[in-house]
């Protein structure tokens, strides 16, 4: 029987397809300036049976699968870079239960982000996750797999520490429960077990597919304001950056340059910082539990404010006066966003970034060293920031737009400048996140090698056959 | 009705292909995160949602992909609803939302170029063309029943020519006959000097929203105009929003005819005082926004002014409402080959209006009518069907 026929007979021929259309719109994620691949076949399992079986035929016939969601990385890490079967796990998208005493939620690993709000919204109100600024359509899980950064990072820790427990379909076809799930009914810590959590986390996918996770939830608090911090310079905006982390106040702190402001508002390129225009904005989330702890907190945010030298005021009182194209306006308040001004807002149609989780006290440097790039690249620098866990660690994202999708000229070229920028963050100290194929490459390359080697053994332990989204941590 | 090649040029200005990444915003209600993607619900697959068929045309209009039956199919596996053009936030600094503007049309212009390429329509749907030329429907009926259904009361009392014209439409005409029943005894009450057409033929609809050629839908729409030229009207009123979507946007460059829906006349008439609902409702109803009507044309307010003027009447709003309305279903000329994804869609429907409690879920268009009837009936709903001119006339 062909590859088809058998997929067919586990998940049916509604759920199928070598067809062109199917074949070209999961052939790569129309965004980035990573490659085009050619699947095989794309298929819609809708429970871990058949993800299991899926899964044990395409081992046996030594096939590529390629865990999906929404494909919007920004890495390109759902290109098929081997052929293969794309699995796109949407139809895997239940709510399979919610405790709120324990705040927690067992989902299955294709819910998206609007899904999962809409579910709580209505059905428990009181409680919410914490959103990546990815598109509403994106799965919830792959941001906390892949160690992403979400709005309640800085208070909770990057996006995997919201993960209780998994259950993974391997490589070669068994499930595995990983947490207190493996024990207890209870998916409510990921403790006190060795934790096999870190075979799966950081992976892209090439360790085993995920089919279900328990997730922390987050009680909401009855008042929250946002606030601005502009800064005629990103010195004196990141230190004041780092003492309000310090100061254990936010929710979030996360800033854009002044480029990323003007293309999130919705500006067309090219366009130029203005005389008197901040070089960095800063958004300071705080929430608290009564109008007297808000105070507080504001009071101590203005404090650090007047210290270091920038401005601070509340996000509402400039809220009439965004551009009307402005997509943040809604942010923080309305979680999951559609801000797709940020991939077009240059009217590029395309967008990509290195991003990389840093110490904190160098983003000042990697931001000046790596403008100097952009410069000499003749490309404008959109760069985006955001403190972690308490301050203790922080990510930084400088990004490109304005190529156009057929434009493989300005591909090219974007593809240099970002192996360039990727090159001097690692040299400075910081380490790429959700790296494409040869971003992860040069994280790999200074690795150390028992590190390395380790990586391997790992890989190899658990996917013998290579078959799990290859190209991906290429080992 | 443009074609794709004139159609470019507008979408290169906004630069509509490239400014999707298929994010998947399309396929919800932005802000309940409600499913609002029929094709989207029913298919699963990315490719069926807004952002998958965008770049299914940027992929063809910039070389990277040989148009072919598979994709044609996917083109016309689409209800045309619109419901996801709202939902993309794509905006211009000054507010402009392009994908909200063009992305319609652009599938509409993609099933036009299927069509030029020989990948269109799907067969079942040019059964239906053949039929329209030949018979003046799309329904497999003869011509020559088209008045079968006419109260004959009414028509006798017609002029031969008058200010206004009730374009009566396929689907009232042969299989929702209550309509122009009702349509006709309320225009009586109005006192308006309209008339029907001696030879009404198909608006051209299933043609235009297929694709077909310019010159087999100049054929029908041709005809109608000189009929209605004949009558002397200066003005088209018809309780079919598909009807009343071709005439009013589709071929608004081709006549100078005002259009009218039976929703807005009555409406307008309340506001005058000149009609007033005398028989009460106690009843809870739900209102279903026809796609054609509401997102299409912008007609969201007269079919609610008059349900809430009946007294009574308790209108609930279902979740999805107004811009963000769940399709019936039978859009986009879907109902001829996907009956089931049709009958599918309609069951949601169905499932949200009995969501609000309602006993009576009502509508102002024929093609929603059928479909919501037989959703209705495979479900063993409870809840009653009836369309908004029936209601009106009831309780004048
Ligand atoms: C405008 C924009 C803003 C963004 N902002 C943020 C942000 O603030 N924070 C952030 O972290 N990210 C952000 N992102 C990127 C972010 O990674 C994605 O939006 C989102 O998390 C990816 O979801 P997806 O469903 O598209 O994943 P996909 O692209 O489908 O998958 C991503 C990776 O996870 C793997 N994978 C998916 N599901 C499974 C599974 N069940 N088991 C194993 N592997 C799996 C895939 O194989 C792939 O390697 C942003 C993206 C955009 C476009
Ligand atoms: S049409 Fe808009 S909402 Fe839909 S996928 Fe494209 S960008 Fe996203
Ligand atoms: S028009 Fe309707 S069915 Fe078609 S893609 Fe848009 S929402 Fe889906």
């Amino acid at each position: 029987m062909e590859l088809y026929e058998q997929i067919v007979s586990i998940v049916g021929s509604k759920y199928v397809s070598d067809r062109a259309p199917e074949l070209f719109l999961y052939s790569w994620d129309f965004m980035t300036t990573e490659p085009p691949g050619k699947p095989q076949l794309v298929v819609m399992p809708k429970d871990v049976e058949e993800v299991q079986a899926i899964v044990r035929l395409a081992n046996r016939a030594g096939v590529p699968v390629i865990p999906y969601v929404q494909g919007t990385s920004v890495a390109g890490l759902t290109n098929p870079n081997e052929g293969g079967i794309v699995m796109d796990l949407k139809r895997m998208n239940k709510v399979l239960e919610v405790n709120e005493e324990d705040m927690y939620a067992v989902v299955e690993a294709g819910i998206t982000q609007a899904q999962l709000k809409r579910h709580l919204d209505k059905n428990h109100p009181s409680l919410r996750f914490a959103y990546t600024w990815g598109p509403p359509g994106a799965g919830v899980l792959p941001a906390l797999l892949n160690q992403g950064f979400l709005d309640l990072s800085l208070r909770y820790g990057s996006a995997e520490s919201m993960i209780n427990g998994l259950e993974v379909v391997l490589p070669t076809g068994e499930v595995v429960r990983i947490g207190s799930c493996s024990v207890s009914p209870y998916w409510f810590t990921r403790n006190p077990l060795p934790d096999l959590m870190g075979l799966f986390i950081g992976w892209q996918g090439t360790t085993g597919i995920v089919t279900k996770a328990g997730i922390k939830l987050f009680t909401k608090f009855p008042y929250q304001e946002i606030y601005c911090v502009d800064s005629m310079d990103v010195e004196s905006g990141f230190k004041a950056q780092i003492l309000i982390a310090k100061a254990d106040i936010a929710d979030d702190i996360c800033s854009e340059n002044w480029a990323w402001s003007k293309m999130s508002s919705g500006y067309k390129l090219p366009f130029e910082r203005e005389e008197g225009e901040p070089e960095l904005y800063t958004t300071v989330v705080i929430s608290a539990n009564t109008e007297k702890e808000l105070e507080a907190k504001e009071e101590i945010l203005k404090d650090i404010c007047n210290r270091v030298g920038v401005r601070v005021y509340k996000f509402k009182e400039i809220l009439p006066t965004l551009p009307k194209g402005h997509q943040y306006a809604d942010a923080y308040v309305n979680f999951p966003i559609q801000i797709s001004n940020d991939w077009d807002g240059a009217r590029g149609g395309s967008l990509q970034w290195v991003g990389v989780y840093i110490p904190n006290s160098l983003l000042a440097e990697a931001y000046r060293r790596v403008e100097k790039i952009y410069q000499q690249h003749g490309f404008l620098m959109f760069a985006y920031n955001r403190m972690m866990d308490h301050g203790h660690s922080g990510i930084i994202r400088f990004s490109t737009c304005a190529w156009k999708k057929h434009d493989e000229r300005g591909r090219k070229a974007v593809r240099r400048l970002m192996m360039k920028v990727a090159e001097t963050l690692l040299e400075l100290g910081g380490v790429i996140y959700k790296p494409p194929p040869w971003a992860a490459r040069m994280n790999l390359k200074r690795a150390d090698p028992y590190t390395v080697e380790l990586m391997r053994r790992v890989k190899k332990l658990l996917d013998p056959n290579r078959v799990m989204n290859p190209g991906k941590w290429d080992l | 009705m443009f074609s794709l090649r004139r159609y470019r040029k507008i979408l290169e200005e906004y630069n509509v292909f490239e400014r999707c990444a298929k994010c998947g915003t399309c396929t919800y209600v932005y802000g309940s995160w409600a499913p609002a993607c029929p094709a989207f619900n029913e298919f699963k697959f990315l490719t069926y949602s807004l952002g998958g068929k965008l770049l299914l045309a940027w992929g063809y209009l910039n070389g990277r992909l040989k148009l072919d039956q598979d994709i044609a199919r996917v083109f016309y596996s689409c209800t045309l609803c619109g419901n996801c053009a709202y939902q993309c936030q794509i905006t211009e600094t000054d507010g402009t939302r392009p994908i909200k503007l063009y992305a319609i049309t652009l599938l509409e212009a993609m099933r036009k170029e299927l069509v030029r390429v020989g990948l269109g329509p799907m067969p079942e749907q040019k059964r239906v063309w053949d039929w329209i030329l030949k018979e003046h429907n799309p329904y497999m009926a003869k011509h020559e029943d088209r008045s079968l259904w006419f109260p004959k009361d009414v028509v006798k009392g017609l002029p031969e020519k008058a200010e206004i014209v009730y374009f009566v439409g396929c689907t009232s005409a042969y299989i929702e006959t209550e309509i122009i029943d009702a349509t006709m005894r309320i225009l009586n009450r109005l006192k308006v000097d309209y008339t029907i057409l001696k030879d009404e033929w198909c608006c051209g609809l299933p043609l235009i929203r297929t694709g077909a050629p310019s010159q087999l839908v100049d054929e029908v729409v041709n005809h109608n105009i000189a009929a209605i030229e004949d009558a002397g009207a200066d003005m088209i009123v018809t309780s079919c929003p598909g009807c009343y979507r071709v005439w009013k946007e589709d071929l608004a460059d081709r006549h100078d005819f005002k259009v009218m829906h039976t929703v807005e006349l009555v409406a307008e008439a309340i506001e005058r005082g000149e009609l007033t609902f005398k028989k009460p409702l106690k009843a809870k109803v739900t209102y279903h926004d026809p796609c054609d009507l509401g997102r299409h044309c912008g007609v969201f307010e007269p079919p609610r002014k008059i349900l809430k003027s009946i007294p009574g009447v308790e209108l609930i709003e279902m979740e999805r409402s107004r811009e963000n309305s769940w399709c019936c279903g039978a859009g986009g000329a879907v109902a001829f080959w996907l009956p089931e994804f049709t009958m599918n869609t309609a069951c949601e429907r169905i499932r949200e209006a009995e969501e609000t409690g309602a006993s009576l879920l009502v509508s102002a268009c024929p093609g929603c009518a059928m479909t919501l009837k037989n959703a209705i009936k495979e479900k063993g709903s409870r809840i009653m069907f009836r369309d908004i001119t029936e209601l009106i006339l009831e309780h004048l």
